[in-house]
């Protein structure tokens, strides 16, 4: 897969070879996977959340994938292609579709997200969704990076989802239904490399709750790559 | 001072500490194909014909075998020794699968021999043999370089040393090219698109926790906050002193790594003229050699009135040529420390090869200031710079108009300067109060009179933009390929005005025609071929526009070259 993403980055910028000099906006792929991990909690899930993009600077094609598989139970995740194009310096808009899945249980979403780093380099994400049920999702993600050293790094992680509206084949309901913080607390051994341990608290509120309780501090034990 | 030891093992970050003499010059690999060749010493040529090649070239420059492109399998490239009045013949064959080029940097010649594939010409295609030729109308220290691709920092440079038709006004008894580079065994096309995603990749000297706490302790909370807010709010690094680092690079000095170690030999009494070059990629360098005051007698291949420093910053492409006098007997250092403070290029100047100078600390980084952001704030700060700021600021006797050029501020740039000021006696981040005397460009005057010069005609102003984050470079916030080309009209004198709104040291370069640096001194502006626009600075030169044709204007930076970027055209 790496060698793919090298081998398309240099053939782009063969095109570029006659010019002036080498680069200019170049053709890129790239995946994240910015948590792969066990998490020590009553499920004892698998969590990842991934991303990656192919593109340009300022217009690119992104995909995100976040879920958790419980060890006894089925998968559920959220899986979104967006469109994404940079409007200011720091933003990007990006639109396109999430594909919620919850065990044999799926949803289809339109999606419309505005990403970026904000201001005291807040890497923030939130993602507006509507669904044909008339369905609205708010999904909001901050994290930011405090490093201890220049390669052991503290990641606290904010995470809030919110709906108008139940899905309760999905396992969500109306108002604030999870609310997660967390801090991880990788090493990086190379950029692209970094295993990590980090404690998390979830809770979910309202009908959420009632579907599926859930108030649970925990340990995690992960890696983040990229390539 | 030590003999014939290498004492740099304990720092490993300084790569190239294992590469041994042996490995330099010869060792096998199975994949040798006839196409591939083995690396050479390199040579000085002189004359007036002179044949070229650029191969495919098997290099050991950090330990580990791999592939550059060499000119004549020579890494640095043969040194080219010319005569002022003589004219030049060069065949310059392309031995490369793909497209290459020779650009003569700071070379006055037509701009059909100048080398720019896209702007000049098409370039050199596999295979294919270019002659340049051209008749040599100067005199001094300057370098040759690719211009396609990434192809100078994988080897192909040069430097190219032309004798004046009269007697050079300074006395020296041996003459040396120190030409500094920097070499990576990864990639250029990987590297770029490292920075593209990840633009702190290589910066292993970002803020930590740490150092917020020191400063809490330091001045308490609600100072150290304030200190670090407008730079939160702009997300921005005070950091961020080089794109490309020692961790990549291993920085050479005439081709030769820090172990290896570049070695120039005087004899007892001798006055020695090093001809100092910056062909790097990506990497300024801070040259001393402790111990000795370096006379530095001329920059950018002009002479200037002559100035004593114990140091200097040299941008990218830049040339400064200095004179010492070393004692008898004795072994000194010269020592390239590169802006980031993590690696460094080494030479030895010693009566007996086999004797080696003790090999300077490091200085620690320094921090952007207020200053380098453009930002009036620190101006205070530096008040006891500002009595000879004063002295040195240029500003024009009457008024000329102002061509106004398209500019755009949108999601390219990420900081404008809101106040940038003349810093011509700023020697620039990491060299500023370090009990040394730096040389400024206020401390560069041209030894020819410039009083008979004309007055400039019109001015234009051009910001040098681009957003970190993103990594984009660009000119009035327009990346290079969405620019129309900049229109300079033959036989006018133009002043050109650089507005810095980056963080970021840009060396600008034009081509083909020379700019006349304002240092504060009227009549004599000194003449260069590179310009440091400094992080959030003003900076002003003039061009007498004198020659026809198509000219690449840029800045020297290998990873900002295609986008901070214009095509001129004079008509
Ligand atoms: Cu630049």
């Amino acid at each position: 897969m790496k060698n793919i993403l090298t081998k398309l980055t240099l053939l782009t910028t063969l095109a570029t070879l006659s010019f002036a000099g080498g680069g200019g906006d170049t053709l890129r792929a790239t995946f994240t996977a910015d948590n792969l991990e066990y998490q020590t909690n009553s499920e004892k899930n698998l969590y990842w959340d991934t991303y990656g993009y192919i593109g340009y600077d300022l217009n690119k094609l992104y995909f995100y994938s976040e879920g958790e598989k419980p060890n006894s139970g089925d998968a559920s995740s959220e899986n979104q292609l967006l469109y994404s194009r940079a409007v200011a310096p720091f933003w990007d808009v990006q639109a396109g579709i999430s594909y919620d899945i919850a065990g044999s249980n799926n949803k289809t979403w339109g999606v419309l997200a505005l990403s970026g780093l904000a201001p005291y380099f807040f890497e923030t994400r939130a993602a507006l969704l509507f669904s044909d049920d008339g369905n609205i999702g708010l999904r909001i993600d901050m994290e930011y990076e405090a490093l201890i050293t220049q390669r052991l790094i503290l990641t606290p992680k904010f995470t809030l989802d919110a709906y108008a509206k139940d899905a309760p084949t999905m396992g969500y309901g109306s108002g604030i239904s999870n609310l997660t913080l967390g801090a991880r607390l990788r090493y990086e051994f190379r950029r692209q490399f970094a295993p990590y341990v980090g404690i998390e608290w979830a809770k979910n509120f309202g009908t959420t709750n009632t579907y599926s309780p859930l108030n649970e501090a925990y340990a995690t034990f992960g890696l983040r790559f990229w390539f | 001072m030590k003999h014939n030891k290498h004492s740099l093992s304990r720092r490993t970050f300084v790569k190239g500490v294992v590469a041994s003499g042996a490995m330099l010059y010869g060792i096998n690999l199975n994949a040798s194909t006839d196409t591939v060749k083995k690396r050479k010493k390199t040579e000085e040529l002189s004359g007036t014909v002179f044949n070229l090649s650029i191969d495919k070239t098997l290099v050991n420059v950090t330990g580990k075998p791999s592939y550059a492109t060499a000119v004549n399998a020579m890494l640095q490239g043969p040194t080219l020794r010319w005569r002022e009045g003589d004219t030049i013949t060069l065949h310059v064959t392309n031995n490369l699968n793909e497209s290459a080029s020779i650009h003569w940097h700071g070379i006055i010649l037509p701009y059909q021999m100048d080398g720019v594939p896209g702007i000049s010409y098409d370039g050199i295609a596999p295979g294919e043999t270019f002659t340049y030729t051209f008749t040599v109308r100067q005199s001094g220290t300057f370098w040759y370089h690719s211009h396609s691709a990434f192809q100078e920092q994988t080897g192909v440079y040069g430097a190219i040393v032309i004798e004046p038709k009269e007697k050079d006004p300074y006395e020296y008894d041996k003459d040396y090219v120190v030409l500094l580079s920097d070499y990576s065994d990864e990639k250029p096309a990987a590297i770029y698109r490292k920075l593209k995603l990840f633009p702190d990749y290589y910066n292993f000297n970002r803020r930590t926790v740490g150092d917020f706490f020191w400063e809490v302790k330091d001045k308490g909370f609600v100072e150290a906050f304030k200190a670090r807010q407008m730079w939160n709010k702009m997300r921005m690094s005070d950091r961020d002193l080089s794109d490309v680092t020692a961790y990549t690079y291993t920085f050479l000095m005439n081709g030769q790594n820090p172990a290896t170690r570049f070695r120039a030999l005087f004899q007892n009494g001798e006055k020695v003229r090093l001809r100092f070059i910056n062909a790097a990629a990506m990497t300024f360098f801070d040259v001393r050699i402790p111990g000795l005051t370096m006379k530095v007698v001329a920059a950018d291949g002009n002479n200037i009135q002559p100035v004593d420093v114990d140091e200097f910053r040299i941008g990218v492409a830049e040339t400064y040529d200095v004179i010492v006098e070393p004692e008898n007997d004795k072994a000194y250092a010269i020592f390239a420390q590169s802006i980031a403070r993590k690696g460094y290029a080494l030479g030895n100047l010693s009566t007996d090869a086999n004797i080696l100078a003790e090999v300077p600390q490091m200085d620690p980084p320094q921090a952007l200031t207020m200053l380098d952001m453009g930002m009036s704030k620190d101006m205070a700060q530096m008040k006891s710079m500002d009595m000879a700021k004063k002295q040195s600021m240029p500003s024009l006797q009457k008024p000329i108009p102002l061509t106004k050029l398209p500019i755009r501020w949108d999601v390219g740039t990420t900081m404008r300067a809101m106040n940038p000021q003349y810093r011509l006696d700023d020697p620039g981040v990491g060299l500023r109060n370090n009990g040394r005397k730096v040389l400024t460009y206020a401390d560069l005057r041209s030894l020819r009179s410039t009083k008979e010069d004309r007055y400039p005609d019109r001015e234009i102003v051009l910001h040098l933009t681009g957003n970190m984050e993103r990594y984009m470079w660009s000119i009035n916030g327009i990346p290079y390929h969405e620019a129309a080309p900049l229109e300079f009209h033959y036989g006018e004198r133009l002043r050109i005005t650089y507005i810095n709104d980056t963080m970021m040291n840009h060396p600008m370069h034009l081509h083909g025609l020379w700019s006349d640096l304002e240092t504060g001194d009227e009549n004599h502006l000194v003449r260069k071929h590179t310009i440091i626009s400094q992080p959030g600075s003003k900076i002003s030169f003039r061009v007498t526009v004198d020659a026809k044709g198509a000219w690449a204007y840029h800045c020297h930076l290998l990873y900002h070259m295609t986008d901070m970027f214009r095509k001129v055209v004079v008509d």
